[in-house]
């Protein structure tokens, strides 16, 4: 208090010594300035200090300063109406413009130089730092048979980002990265197993060739801290390999479900995975399709093959080494918020962009295909058998005497939507003796159909017109096949295949 | 009691001053931009010394004059005759020299040598040496923070009432009478070792 007290009486001191107390605080003060011999010293002081700052001494006077300054302010008044005329926009526009064209007639590639620079300088950054996939998410082999047979590879699981391989209408292959939303493939691995009724040994031989080619894909998808995903096209031959390794294991283990599903293409090339690709001719293995926040491109990553396998193989076993790093690319995650632009006319690549995927059409020409066997030609057939695959999936419920009326339900999940097929078999007195050959039936004649069927002769005697028509159709394939073989061949000789 | 605040009162003179600033800028405005030379004459001594006491350094003086008064012939068409002109002068002097001092810290900041040590340094001091008192003077002026030290340059050197002050700043008369306060307890714990000789 008493602190405050003299703080306060200090500074009216102050304002009391400059004249500038109002007359009733200055009586006061004034009052205890008489009785206060401390508040008088204090007085004297701040009145030392304030004559010492009045008593500094002024400059001389400088007599010429104002015709110095004149002359200033002259010589700035001539430049500037030297250049008045500059502030009149249409002369700022027309002198802009005649520089601009002077520019573009003497350089003529300044602003491409200018523009490419800056290009170059994005693309480093998204592009620097990337590391296989196997540092994000170690694949499953239910990850692998996802990405054969339903076309897609799950990228980041929480946010349901997902690398989908595919084929337009026209049958142009594409690359896309979009969101998976909440559908999921209702034919998985487990379905699989069971629809082909494999025993554990078989099960695990199926994830033995899937798990084959973990590091492979993991080798053609690349992934960074700046949410950039750098796709391989190669990664098709990948594709295209384990569907052919499945569909020949398939056939090794159960060859009457093999025959049924497996189109006479297929079989008359006697479809297996040699692992032997054709090296495209225009974009080489080095060749990445990037997908960064910004934008998207494609760029010659120069990563050896078998280093990055090296290295993966290296990372699996010292895992816990690279805690640090794993946080980091953890926290990847794919921006579908792109643009195209001028990054993708190196190889005129088609992009096409919607609120929840980003896809980038493979150039005719370059798409990667193997080459045994060709692919180009069998595509169609080995889709075609994965769908039949697909379509032999399902449980028929069978529970009544042969004479009696029995009802066949058939579901099939599509798109999480339940289609039932229902069929009235017992007046007709139809006899179910083999599940199998009814399912492929049905298959065959009423894949799509909605509509509720009875059987009776008409349609037994379809079904032999069928038959022989079929083994007509055999014999021809059989032909074909021979044809396709001695065209093989002559490729065989013209290009040189690359191992891997 | 208050001789000294008695003395400084020169009201007279103050009107007159006013006024011919007034018709001078006036003239200047209707075109006669040859006034301007007598505005400049008029004030131009104020405005050097309020620069040196402030930066306390004659190196730079004559170039932030002009950049006042160059400031003011440019502006002074849009005068609003709402202030003395000191004030408004004042005003763009103390920005200048805020300017220079920015300018001249980034500088400090950058360069790795500084002098400042040796400014800082004090002489010893013969007390019947004027030219020496006031060197020291200066010195612990110049080490008071800005805030501090302009309200008290503008008080004890140039002469200016506590209003005059807080408009020329724009602040508040009770802020400025409380920095003239403090700036006074500052500068007398600074020259605290020449106590004797001084205070």
């Amino acid at each position: 208090m008493m602190k405050w007290y003299n703080q306060n009486t200090k500074e009216q001191l102050s304002a009391y010594l400059d004249d500038e107390l109002p007359k009733y605080e200055r009586d006061l003060l004034e009052d205890k300035l008489i009785s206060s011999a401390e508040l008088r010293k204090e007085l004297e002081e701040n009145k030392k200090v304030k004559k010492l700052l009045s008593s500094l001494k002024r400059l001389p006077d400088d007599e010429y300063f104002a015709t110095r300054l004149m002359e200033k302010i002259k010589g700035e008044k001539k430049s500037e109406n030297l250049f008045s005329f500059l502030k009149k926009p249409v002369v700022a526009f027309g002198i802009i413009s005649i520089s601009l064209m002077g520019i573009l007639k003497f350089y003529p590639d300044f602003f491409p130089t200018f523009l490419s620079k800056q290009k170059s300088n994005i693309i480093d950054f998204y592009t620097s730092n990337l590391k296989p996939f196997v540092y994000v998410a170690d694949l499953s082999s239910e990850d692998i048979f996802n990405f054969a047979f339903n076309n897609n590879l799950s990228l980041n699981k929480e946010d349901r980002q997902m690398l989908l391989l595919g084929r337009d209408s026209s049958g142009n292959q594409f690359v896309e990265v979009k969101y998976a939303g909440s559908s999921a493939s209702a034919f998985n691995l487990p379905v699989f197993v069971k629809s082909l009724k494999l025993n554990n040994v078989q099960k695990q031989t199926v994830d033995s060739i899937l798990l084959s080619y973990s590091d492979d894909i993991a080798s053609h998808i690349l992934v960074n801290d700046k949410n950039t995903v750098a796709v391989n096209p190669s990664i098709w031959n990948y594709h295209n390999a384990i569907r052919s390794d499945l569909l020949s294991y398939v056939a090794s283990v159960n060859k009457e479900v093999s025959d049924k599903i497996m189109p006479a293409a297929f079989i008359a090339n006697n479809v297996s995975s040699t692992h032997r690709m054709q090296k495209p001719d225009e974009l080489d293995e080095d060749t990445y399709f990037v997908f960064s926040p910004d934008t998207i491109f494609t760029r010659k990553l120069h990563h050896n093959k078998d280093d990055l396998k090296n290295e993966i193989r290296k990372f699996k076993k010292e895992m816990s080494q690279h805690t640090a790093e794993l946080n980091k690319l953890k926290r990847f995650k794919i921006d579908v918020k792109v643009f195209p632009d001028e990054f993708t006319s190196s190889h005129e690549m088609k992009v096409m962009i919607d609120s929840n995927f980003c896809r980038v059409q493979i150039p005719q020409g370059i798409a990667m295909e193997s080459y045994l066997p060709n692919f180009d030609s069998i595509n169609s057939a080995l889709d075609e058998a994965f769908d039949q695959l697909r379509s032999f999936n399902f449980d028929i419920s069978v529970a009544a005497p042969v004479d009696e009326s029995v009802t066949v339900y058939k579901e099939k999940k599509k798109k999480n939507r339940v289609k039932k097929f229902q069929f009235n078999v017992g007046d007709e007195g139809f006899a179910i003796t083999d599940p199998d050959s009814i399912a492929n039936f049905f298959r065959f004649y009423f894949q799509d159909s909605s509509k509720t069927f009875k059987f009776n002769d008409r349609m037994n005697q379809d079904m032999e017109v069928f038959k022989k028509e079929m083994e007509k159709f055999k014999i021809d394939m059989e032909k074909m096949r021979k044809e396709l073989q001695k065209e093989l061949k002559k490729n065989l000789e013209k290009k040189d295949p690359i191992e891997i | 009691m208050n001789e000294i605040n008695k003395n400084e009162k020169v009201i007279p003179q103050t009107i007159l001053t006013l006024n011919d600033d007034f018709s001078l800028i006036k003239r200047f405005i209707d075109g006669d931009e040859s006034v301007f030379k007598t505005l400049v004459n008029r004030h131009k001594e104020k405005v050097r010394n309020l620069i040196f006491v402030t930066l306390n350094s004659t190196d730079m003086i004559d170039d932030i004059s002009q950049e006042v008064f160059i400031s003011v012939f440019k502006k002074l068409d849009r005068f609003r005759f709402e202030s003395q002109f000191t004030t408004w002068l004042y005003r763009i002097t103390i920005n200048k020299c805020r300017d220079h001092l920015r300018r001249v810290k980034i500088r400090s900041i950058l360069s790795p040598f500084s002098a400042s040590e040796e400014e800082l340094s004090y002489p010893s001091v013969s007390m019947n040496d004027d030219v020496e008192i006031q060197e020291i003077v200066r010195k612990a002026v110049a080490q008071l923070p800005e805030k501090l030290r302009t309200p008290l340059i503008l008080k004890d050197f140039e002469g200016l009432s506590y209003q005059e002050i807080a408009e020329t700043l724009g602040t508040e008369v009770g802020t400025i009478k409380s920095r003239i306060f403090r700036a006074r307890e500052s500068l007398k714990k600074i020259l605290e070792p020449y106590k004797k000789e001084l205070l």
